[in-house]
């Protein structure tokens, strides 16, 4: 948010006064683009993380992920083959559904 | 009237403002002129209230405006400014440019677009109220960013070197449209500038500033008669 220039929030902060309004009509809106992609990254990443979500789930709780993991122990091979598919799949499609929004966002400021 | 009195402001170890006192008197326009980094747009952040002093204060009719312990905030000033690099916002056309600064008044929306269009109207902009600023040239941008800043019905306007990158031409328009602005609407300006020839055209008096301290501060001719010292009279180009 520290990109959109700070005269901008100023030009406007000195017409209305209203630190609301200048939020969801100057500073959101030139942020947007940065504030999704942001929450697609850390979403994708976020989604196939094992390190950290194995020191803080409860028990009788799984991630996809750590299934995954789990089963390659069993040596369950077709169930650790289909739970993957199911993982590139929902990554795939939030990538998919990611550029959507961005491109409906471009046509929009276009 | 607006009075700034002793005003100082440090940032770290420079002081950007020293001492200042000057006045703006009503319906006047004030350049202040001074060499880069002598502390203009440092007076124009403190007068609009977006930086406290460390010393000094701002009395703006009559009211204490700016102490080093107390701060109206800008936008129950009375005042509008213009930036140097005009901060104008690049999600929004013209016209909702202006609509944003007349939300602030509960008006009717046939209020609005009637204000709306005499505003465009004032800086010839009418018919460019759907376009966004990177659709406009650099002389209209600078309209609407004055545009945007009489939307408020200012009573003072703080410049800061509006025109400084346009050609001599545009230039001109722009300075005779502010002067028959400034005459349909009373108002006080404080215009930045590091240009004389500006400051001559557009000025009823001058302030001269040098590292963050007022030279001299007289009318046109005054101060063109007797320069107080070496540096205004090298500054202002007086043989
Ligand atoms: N936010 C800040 N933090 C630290 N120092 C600052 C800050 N703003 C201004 N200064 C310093 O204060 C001094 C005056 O700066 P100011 O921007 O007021 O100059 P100026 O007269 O407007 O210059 P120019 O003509 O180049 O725009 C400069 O030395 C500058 O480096
Ligand atoms: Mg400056």
């Amino acid at each position: 948010m520290k990109q959109v220039g700070q005269r901008v929030e100023e030009a406007a902060f000195l017409t209305t006064g209203n630190w609301s309004k200048v939020m969801y009509r100057i500073i959101i809106p030139l942020t947007k683009h940065s504030l999704i992609a942001g929450f697609f990254i850390v979403f994708i990443l976020s989604i196939g993380e094992i390190g950290t979500t194995l020191l803080v789930i409860p028990p009788g709780r799984e991630t996809v992920p750590i299934k995954i993991y789990n089963l390659m122990h069993y040596g369950a091979d077709q169930m650790v083959a289909a739970l993957c598919l199911i993982l590139i799949a929902i990554i795939l499609a939030f990538s998919g559904l990611f550029l959507i929004v961005h491109k409906s966002l471009n046509k929009q400021s276009a | 009237m607006l009075s700034i009195e002793h005003l100082t402001k440090r940032y770290g170890d420079t002081e950007a403002v020293k001492d200042l006192t000057l006045e703006l008197s009503l319906n006047e326009i004030l350049a202040i002129i001074g060499p880069s980094g002598c502390g203009k747009t440092t007076l124009l952040r403190l007068t609009a209230g977006f930086e406290s002093p460390d010393k000094g204060w701002i009395l703006i009719d009559g009211v204490e405006a700016s102490t080093p312990n107390h701060l109206i905030e800008p936008y129950r000033r009375s005042l509008s400014m213009i930036f140097q690099d005009l901060a104008l916002w690049p999600h929004m056309t013209v016209k909702e440019h202006v609509e944003f600064v007349l939300k602030k008044n509960k008006l009717s929306r046939g209020d609005i677009n009637l204000k709306i269009d005499r505003n465009l109207e004032d800086v010839n902009l009418n018919g460019y109220g759907n376009r966004r600023p990177h659709e406009l040239s650099g002389g209209e941008r600078q309209r609407l960013a004055i545009a945007r800043a009489l939307a408020s019905e200012p009573t003072y306007l703080l410049m800061d070197e509006p025109f400084s990158n346009l050609d001599s031409i545009l230039k001109d328009d722009l300075q005779e449209l502010l002067l028959s602005l400034k005459n349909h609407h009373e108002m006080s300006i404080m215009y930045v500038t590091h240009n004389i020839e500006e400051a001559l055209a557009l000025a009823d008096r001058i302030a001269v500033i040098n590292k963050g301290r007022l030279e001299q501060i007289d009318t046109k001719d005054n101060i063109l008669n007797n320069p107080k010292n070496n540096f205004v009279r090298r500054l202002l180009r007086i043989k």
